[in-house]
């Protein structure tokens, strides 16, 4: 039921404080309808007694007597279908491909549903991606949650989306989301072009905020295009990767919100809640028993090059099943895909490879190449004597070797295992 | 509808009795008419920040509402000039409303025009053309237009709508500073922005309606690299927003702006706003200068210009975002900055494009922001510069090397590089690419040899370092730079090659190509050509008599 207002108490900023009310409730929308007729859209975000605090998409001209409030008298919900794939839509769930409206199957409210342990089932199926410094050392598996942690100046697009479609390419049961939260439009038509370059774009669904948008919607965002990947994976039982960009973005949007509600907060200023936030998020990917679907969730996040350590990073590790690191120096050096495996991780690897899996060497190489290049990396400091050259010129040619596959080059899971035993086996001569 | 003003506490005054003014509404206050900003509302009053410094403002002083947002008035006149936050001019420019401005029409009566069209055109001082467009949201047919001599406010155009409303238009529009103006379609930029600048073109290329940061502490060189991109790049419009500083720089910019000239020996300051807000104005006014900069920025833009809008710096408006965020008491983040602060500034970022503009002519505009951030005592790690960043696709970090510009190849980046890449190589050549792609290589390369330790050396002395005093070095055209370049990496080539038939390392990296070329920079074109093509030869003969060496030997 819409009920309407004109009991502003006060106007800050981004924030409106509204009284008297009667059963509103946090996260109901509420539109701001200006004395010239305007209208401007909001999102309760607390309910104080009979007031409730707004957090509107710009407060400019509203004021106190003339203006009216309305609330809408349900959370934000989306809108499914099946039709959804190779459409574009806002933060919210409409259209702005300037196509048609979509025939709704079913409304489904943003949140979700959290699903409860038991109807979990791990990740066991590896996705073979081409790229042997996944595949052989840190493997991508149906349903993982692996954040992609990359720093400003490193060119992740192409990389992600080659990904994706090596995801994607092998049939008619997959789909991918993609939701742009916070980054310019450059970044998103960019992400968008790729993905219609490497020709998956009619099995995607884009979700885009941009940093124009107001911190609510880029918060809000998140949940709406996890919701399409949940309805996608388990009711349509579709195989999907859900890419996002960028989580740091994301994380600050609710920093953002946080401080102006003057929370308490935490390590880097960022709400105390946020790893409770993070992990509703990252705990709706996965599989569900009883479902073939599956959504695989690999968000990218923009690091500085010295806070690998600090806080965000930390909070996003602790929810994540691995991460993959990229690094600038290997960029520079024209490493492609510049995956840094020493601080990469994959904590799923092991239910994936060995025997009737990969191949029973798959672990035993993997653990030989990590060793010999991690050796061969600090070695590079020192290069004093014999024995530290030539660890390092294992370190140069395992990264110019193995890790390198220029722009188009795909290998196969053998001939990324063969190249790896190939180049154990110069080092122990 | 006014108030009364019931506390004044530094760039921050309450007022009482505005219950129906807007929020975020100007308002003038006081006996002076002081230009403010209604920041918040409530039943205790309106919390107002000031663009003008608030001494002398008395408890009970008038308070009146404009009924609208922070807005500027855009039309002839601001070529060539110098502005402060709110578009008022600051140097001596007099009583502009009464300046008659020579319009010429573009259409003629009974024409119908949609919003963007270009309905005529003035031509400004300094010999810019100026196009009066049809602002955003008006749309019909021209009752009558009429040549002549007009002032700003004078109406030229009468235009019925599509209701049968006439609306009187002026050479002037209003936009509102905060609001980003609209266009038909933005596009992934498209082409290279060339600067002049041999690092940026050939190592980190910037793209017309792209994004940059330029980073480094003071005295690194900021400034210089701003002004000789307002001075050398090859855009239509310069929008220069001088956010803090010393009011010094901006007559320093004036007068190097009006002694450079263009091909057709055009005084670049006809093609340039200043808008200029010194470290002495107060905050809030330091904040609204990059807004009104952008705004002016667009509407060129909207004209179908590649305008650059150059922001130094943003960490001066970020002090001021924290400066008003500290008055108004709000739950901060790092180093005291207010939690938006990085939303801010990719907000302002966003504006940058390549637009398909309003209009019927389908005009084609770039917008490209080039910010620039002061690290304090070269802590690469400050907040601003954290936030800002993320939000570019090309960043220059600058070292206190003393060089110039003193371009740090390790942390900078430029993302054209990789996605101009085919209309760079098209434009340069595949050769070009090959040899800017063996020069990086060599001026990042981690434990050198002694040859690409004489080739890095050679690029930085006799490439990267300009000389910006210099006629011939001060803008390096395409030509000059691949003549350059080449040069270098072919000597390089050829003492790998002599090294790899034999030859001491050590010996062919005596022979000092850095000292050979460091000069070649100053010639002209012709000598630039003969000059070249002498150094490799006596290089190659160089290396042939050391390889004949080690034979005897």
């Amino acid at each position: 039921m819409i009920k309407e207002y004109s009991t502003i108490d006060e106007i800050s900023g981004p924030l409106m404080l509204v009284s008297g009310l009667k059963g509103v409730g946090t996260g109901e929308r509420a539109e701001v309808e200006l004395k010239d007729g305007s209208v401007r859209s909001g999102t309760v975000l607390e309910i104080n007694g009979d007031s409730a605090l707004l957090q509107l998409r710009g407060s400019e001209g509203i004021d106190l007597n003339g203006s009216k409030v309305r609330f809408m008298g349900h959370a934000p919900e989306l809108a499914v279908s099946g039709d959804m794939l190779g459409r574009i839509f806002d933060g919210e769930g409409r259209p702005i491909d300037g196509g048609a409206c979509l025939l709704a199957e079913k409304h489904i409210a943003f949140g979700g549903i959290p699903a409860s342990p038991d109807m979990r089932e791990g990740p066991k199926e590896m996705i073979t991606t081409g790229f042997s410094a996944l595949d052989a050392m840190d493997p991508l598996l149906r349903g993982q949650r692996i954040p992609m942690m990359t720093f400003p100046g490193i060119e992740n697009r192409a990389f992600v989306s080659r990904l994706a479609r090596e995801t994607v390419s092998s049939g008619d049961d997959f789909a991918v989301v993609f939701a742009a939260i916070g980054v310019s439009f450059e970044e998103a038509e960019s992400f968008v072009q790729d993905f219609r370059r490497v020709g998956i774009l009619d099995r995607t669904v884009v979700f885009e905020t941009l940093s124009d948008d107001p911190a609510a919607a880029q918060a809000e965002a998140l949940s709406t295009a996890m919701t399409a990947a949940e309805y996608l994976a388990f009711e349509k039982d579709l195989q999907v990767l859900f890419v996002m960009t960028d989580l740091t973005a994301w994380c600050e949007a609710l920093r953002e919100i946080s401080s102006a509600r003057r929370e308490a907060r935490g390590n880097g200023f960022f709400p105390r809640y946020l790893r409770g936030e993070l992990a509703s998020v990252f705990e709706r990917a996965g599989r569900r028993s009883g479902k073939s679907g599956s959504v695989t969730f690999l968000p990218v996040m923009t690091l500085q090059d010295e806070d690998f350590s600090g806080t965000l990073p930390e909070i996003v590790n602790s929810v994540s099943d691995g991460r993959i690191v990229l690094s600038r120096g290997l960029a520079r050096k024209g490493i492609y895909p510049p995956v840094d495996v020493i601080r990469s991780c994959s904590r799923l690897k092991d239910s994936c490879i060995g025997p009737g899996r990969t191949r029973g060497d798959h672990a035993d190489i993997a653990r030989g190449l990590f060793l010999a290049y991690s050796r061969g990396v600090e070695a590079r400091g020192r290069a004093a004597s014999a024995g530290d050259r030539y660890c390092a010129a294992f370190a140069d040619e395992f990264e110019k070797s193995f890790l390198n596959q220029g722009r188009d080059g795909s290998r196969t899971m053998d001939e990324t295992l063969d190249l790896g035993s190939e180049l154990l086996k110069k080092l122990s001569k | 509808m006014s108030g009364t003003v019931t506390k004044v506490s530094g760039p921050l005054v309450m007022a009482a009795g505005l219950e129906d003014a807007g929020a975020g509404d100007m308002v003038s206050v006081g006996k002076r008419r002081l230009a403010g900003e209604i920041l918040s509302l409530s039943g205790n009053g309106a919390v107002i920040r000031m663009f003008d410094p608030s001494d002398g403002l008395a408890f009970g002083e008038e308070v009146s509402d404009f009924g609208g947002p922070l807005a500027v008035e855009l039309g002839p006149g601001l070529f060539g000039g110098v502005f402060d936050s709110l578009l008022r001019p600051l140097y001596g420019g007099g009583d502009q409303t009464a300046v008659l401005w020579d319009f010429v029409p573009s259409v003629s009566d009974g024409a119908q025009v949609t919003e963007g069209d270009v309905i005529g055109t003035v031509t400004e001082a300094g010999g810019f053309i100026h196009r009066i467009m049809l602002p955003a949201g008006l749309s019909g047919t021209v009752v009558s237009i009429q040549e002549g001599s007009y002032a700003a406010q004078d109406s030229v155009c009468l235009l019925r709508d599509g209701e049968g409303e006439n609306h009187r238009l002026t050479l002037t529009q209003r936009w509102p500073v905060r609001k980003s103006r609209p266009f038909a379609r933005k596009t992934l930029p498209s082409a290279p922005l060339h600067s002049g600048i041999r690092a940026v073109d050939t190592f980190f290329p910037l793209a017309k309606g792209g994004t940059a940061l330029i980073s480094g502490a003071a005295g690194s060189g900021k400034t210089v690299l701003l002004q000789s991109l307002a001075g050398c790049s090859d855009a239509d419009v310069i929008v220069y927003v001088c956010c803090g500083g010393r009011g010094n720089e901006i007559s320093t910019l004036r007068n190097a702006l009006s002694e450079m000239k263009d091909e057709n020996g055009v005084s670049l300051l006809g093609r340039t706003v200043v808008i200029a807000d010194t470290d002495d104005m107060p905050p809030a006014s330091r904040e609204a200068a990059v807004y009104a900069g952008a705004t002016v920025a667009e509407y060129c833009r909207d004209m179908g210009y590649s305008v650059i809008l150059l922001v130094d710096t943003l960490s001066a408006w970020a002090e001021g975002l924290r400066e008003i965020s500290e008055k108004l008491g709000e739950a901060v983040c790092e180093d005291a900055y207010p939690a938006y602060l990085g939303s801010r500034i990719s907000e302002l970022f966003w504006r940058a494009g390549q637009v398909n503009c309003l209009g019927r002519e389908g005009r084609r505009g770039e917008l490209t922001i080039i910010g620039s951030v002061s690290t304090s005592s070269g802590d690469a790690q400050e907040t601003v510069l954290k936030s800002a960043r993320r939000c570019v696709k090309v960043h220059l970090s600058l070292t206190d090397s003393r060089e110039y510009p003193s371009v740090d190849f390790v942390t900078s980046f430029s993302m054209y590089a990789e996605s101009l890449r085919e209309r760079l190589t098209g434009e340069l050549g595949e050769r070009f690419m090959s040899s800017r792609d063996t020069a990086l290589s060599a001026l990042q390369s981690e434990s050198p040899d002694a040859v690409t330790r004489m080739t890095a050396s050679a690029l930085r002395e006799g490439f990267i370092i300009q000389n910006a005093f210099e006629e011939n070095d001060r803008s390096s055209s395409s030509a000059r730079q691949t003549i350059l370049l080449r040069l270098i990496t072919d000597c390089g080539g050829i003492c790998r090659a002599a090294v790899a038939e034999g030859a001491d390392p050590e010996k062919i990296a005596a022979i000092r190509l850095g000292e050979k070329i460091e000069k070649l920079k100053y010639f002209t074109d012709a000598e630039l050509v003969e000059s070249a093509k002498r150094i490799t030869e006596n290089m190659r003969n160089r290396t042939d008599a050391i390889l004949a060496g080690e034979a005897e030997v």
